[in-house]
């Protein structure tokens, strides 16, 4: 499905037939929850926060304005959805301990060779403060893309780099040792 | 470092949603149409409740007020010639009994029906 057909299944969920809706759940599904999941790290949480966004979007799918791109419109919307759900849930949700976690910053001891390293830099990700969790997450999903990272959050370009600066710097502040360190065989050897 | 950095984050893999997922998110989004429909406004009770208020109202001040009574004001009378006959209090109490007997056929008629 291409942008045409996006602006078509629109006009038509517009015109009264839902069921077209299922065009453009079918078009962006995968993305729309990979990004939730990018925000959340669970698959059960990501797939029911991208139904929140798909159901927001259907809500208000008349704001959308056809000289833009469907898809940076969605992933506004989405955007939007995910941080305020993970505002909701860490609220309600948070553990003692898990919130202590997001306090002190994982030391690099605890961190043995079995620590997958991806893993280990989505958690961190995770902990760091929501304005720059939210631009990192939506920088490097967008492939690195500062103009549709801008365009998702709803801010200045040069906020999105500014934020951008700080968060990498925290990131890679907390994750020290890590980032440098070998972690395959390969680079051991 | 950086560079490090930037490709894991970027090399993070797609997720492929579950197979119920599509038929999950229609069925909310049928169930979001659903509440959506607004409900018509009543104007049909609407109007029926403001003839009944207004006469009502009409009919109280001329039996508690008659001096007071909208029908019995002389601007009221030059535009709109009311009989005299219909502000007197007997002709008020006539039409309040009717309306009495009437209402309690129709509460004993929809008791009695299925």
């Amino acid at each position: 499905m291409n942008v045409e057909q996006d602006a078509a299944a629109v006009g038509c969920v517009l015109a009264g037939d839902v069921e077209a809706f299922a065009r453009i759940v079918r078009r962006w599904q995968e993305p729309l929850v990979t990004l939730a999941y990018r925000f959340c790290s669970d698959r059960d949480q990501a797939e029911e926060m991208a139904q929140v966004a798909f159901v927001t979007a259907f809500r208000s799918l008349e704001q959308w304005r056809s000289e833009g791109a469907f898809g940076s419109w969605l992933y506004a919307v989405a955007a939007n959805v995910y941080r305020s759900e993970m505002r909701r849930r860490r609220l309600f949700t948070l553990p003692l301990d898990a919130a202590h976690e997001a306090i002190e910053p994982r030391s690099a001891a605890s961190c043995n060779a079995d620590v997958d390293r991806q893993e280990l830099v989505r958690g961190t990700v995770s902990t760091l403060p929501a304005r720059y969790r939210d631009v990192l997450v939506l920088f490097y999903f967008h492939e690195m893309d500062v103009r549709e990272t801008a365009l998702s959050l709803g801010v200045a370009e040069g906020t999105v780099k500014a934020r951008l600066h700080r968060g990498r710097a925290l990131l890679r502040r907390r994750l020290g040792p890590v980032l440098t360190a070998p972690t395959s065989r390969e680079d051991l050897e | 470092m950086t560079d490090d950095l930037d490709r894991i984050l970027v090399s993070e893999d797609s997720i492929t949603p579950s197979g119920g997922f599509l038929a999950s998110v229609m069925e909310a989004v049928r169930e979001c149409r659903r509440y959506e429909i607004p409900i018509p406004f009543p104007w049909k009770r609407f109007t029926t409740g403001l003839v009944g208020g207004l006469s009502c109202t009409v009919l109280s001040m001329i039996l508690l007020a008659p001096e007071l009574s909208p029908l019995r004001s002389p601007g009221v009378r030059t535009w709109f010639p009311v009989p005299q006959w219909l502000c007197a209090p007997e002709f008020v109490w006539t039409v309040l009994v009717l309306a009495g007997s009437l209402l309690a056929v129709r509460f004993a008629v929809a008791l009695t029906s299925d």
